[in-house]
């Protein structure tokens, strides 16, 4: 049987869901690292205890919350992450704050209290709507797709999103021609393109990634809903297989470029507008 | 920067990763030295390499880092600050299987850690 080393769950503060998966780390000697250490939500708000006792310690709240967690078991290894190194100092001060008993408890209730409350919460509808749809393609079910509650989601959602899915496309595109580059004419290894090529459009297709290479192309670029998104994908996909061929893997490569045409057809089938996709990202 | 060191060991503790690899508690999250979106280069380079150069000043011996970063931008930036890691543990992944990805295989994870 395979040992574990460590775990990465989302815990801080304000998150305590992985309470029981913490207990289990500690009793194993199993390192615990807890995502969004610092994050300590509304319980940072003027005139809180976390804020009174970050007042007190004259610390920042997120230099408590941060304190308390390295506090909470001898297996925490928190790792927040900065680009500052002011930041980044405040950080490590906050390894040296010291809680009193009472003060550990007292945020231990309100941290407590405050999870309870998020778990009450649900998952707005359209996002339920999305992944109960990944869920019936994912079984072969696709009738609740064809009734495009996905692509009216989208729609409904209106600008915030828009900006998103630009900010995704942007990037997508940004990391094509920086790889086409690199296969091409920067020396790079192929076997490193094609990761990221494989690595841009995880982050292209999001959560959705690993169905979206499964299902059948026509229910993909439905799910997917948008044709920008669609056009890059299907460029990556082609930018895996020229990095295929370069391995000399020209099998595996065909079949990357055979996706790719099957994606192509059903966008223009589903659009009605073909193009050229790959030209469509160099401007 | 020694005082810095014995003062964050001394704060915190240390913790032995799978029973033998003993760090300070206290890590470095490295996915943040990238650009926004957790894509591309850093807004600011120079403060990017002074973060990561000044890890094991403050005595943060434990860098959590990954190929999809950037892709790879976090973990160029270690190199080009850290190497050659004398005292600092730095973790990367090998990702779960994706089709046409990486697939948790030894040679996709050998080619991950080969890379960083």
């Amino acid at each position: 049987m395979m040992s574990l080393a460590s775990v990465q769950n989302m815990y801080n503060l304000a998150s305590r869901q992985s309470e029981d998966v913490l207990d289990h780390c500690a009793e194993n000697g199993i390192a615990f690292i807890p995502w969004y250490p610092l994050a300590a939500g509304k319980l940072a708000t003027q005139g809180s205890v976390l804020h009174q006792i970050a007042d007190r310690l004259g610390a920042t709240t997120a230099q408590v919350a941060l304190a308390w967690v390295l506090e909470r078991s001898p297996v925490m290894l928190p790792i927040p992450g900065t680009s500052q190194v002011a930041h980044l100092e405040e950080n490590v001060a906050a390894a040296g704050l010291a809680l009193t008993t009472k003060d550990f408890a007292e945020l231990d209730r309100v941290g407590r209290e405050e999870s309870e409350k998020k778990k009450k919460k649900r998952w707005p509808k359209s996002v339920r709507s999305i992944s109960s749809d990944a869920r019936a393609v994912n079984s072969g079910r696709d009738a609740r797709l064809k009734s495009g509650p996905y692509l009216r989601a989208m729609r409904a959602r209106g600008t915030s999103q828009e900006d998103y899915l630009l900010r995704l496309i942007r990037q997508a595109a940004e990391a094509l021609r920086r790889l086409r580059h690199r296969l091409t004419g920067g020396g790079d290894a192929p076997e490193i393109v094609r990761m990221d090529a494989v690595a841009a459009t995880e982050v292209l297709l999001g959560s959705q990634a690993a169905v979206l290479g499964l299902i059948d192309p026509q229910s993909a670029v439905r799910l997917v809903g948008h044709p920008e998104v669609v056009a890059l994908w299907i460029a990556l996909v082609d930018m895996e297989a020229g990095a295929l061929d370069a391995m000399g893997d020209g099998a595996t490569a065909a079949r990357r470029r055979a996706r790719a045409q099957a994606l192509r057809d059903a966008a223009a089938e589903l659009w009605d507008a073909p193009g050229d996709v790959a030209d469509s990202t160099e401007s | 920067m020694t005082n810095d060191r014995a003062d964050l060991r001394h704060k915190s503790g240390t913790f032995d990763l799978g029973g033998d690899l003993t760090v300070n508690r206290l890590g470095f999250g490295a996915m943040r030295v990238t650009g926004r979106g957790v894509w591309g280069e850093p807004a600011d380079r120079a403060e990017a390499l002074r973060v990561l150069r000044r890890l094991p000043e403050l005595g943060v011996n434990f860098i959590d880092t990954a190929d999809s970063y950037g892709p790879l931008v976090s973990e160029e930036l270690i190199r080009e600050a850290l190497h050659p890691y004398d005292g600092v543990v730095v973790a990367t992944k090998g990702r779960s299987p994706v089709r046409g990805g990486t697939s948790g295989s030894r040679s996709d994870v050998r080619s991950i850690c080969a890379s960083a």
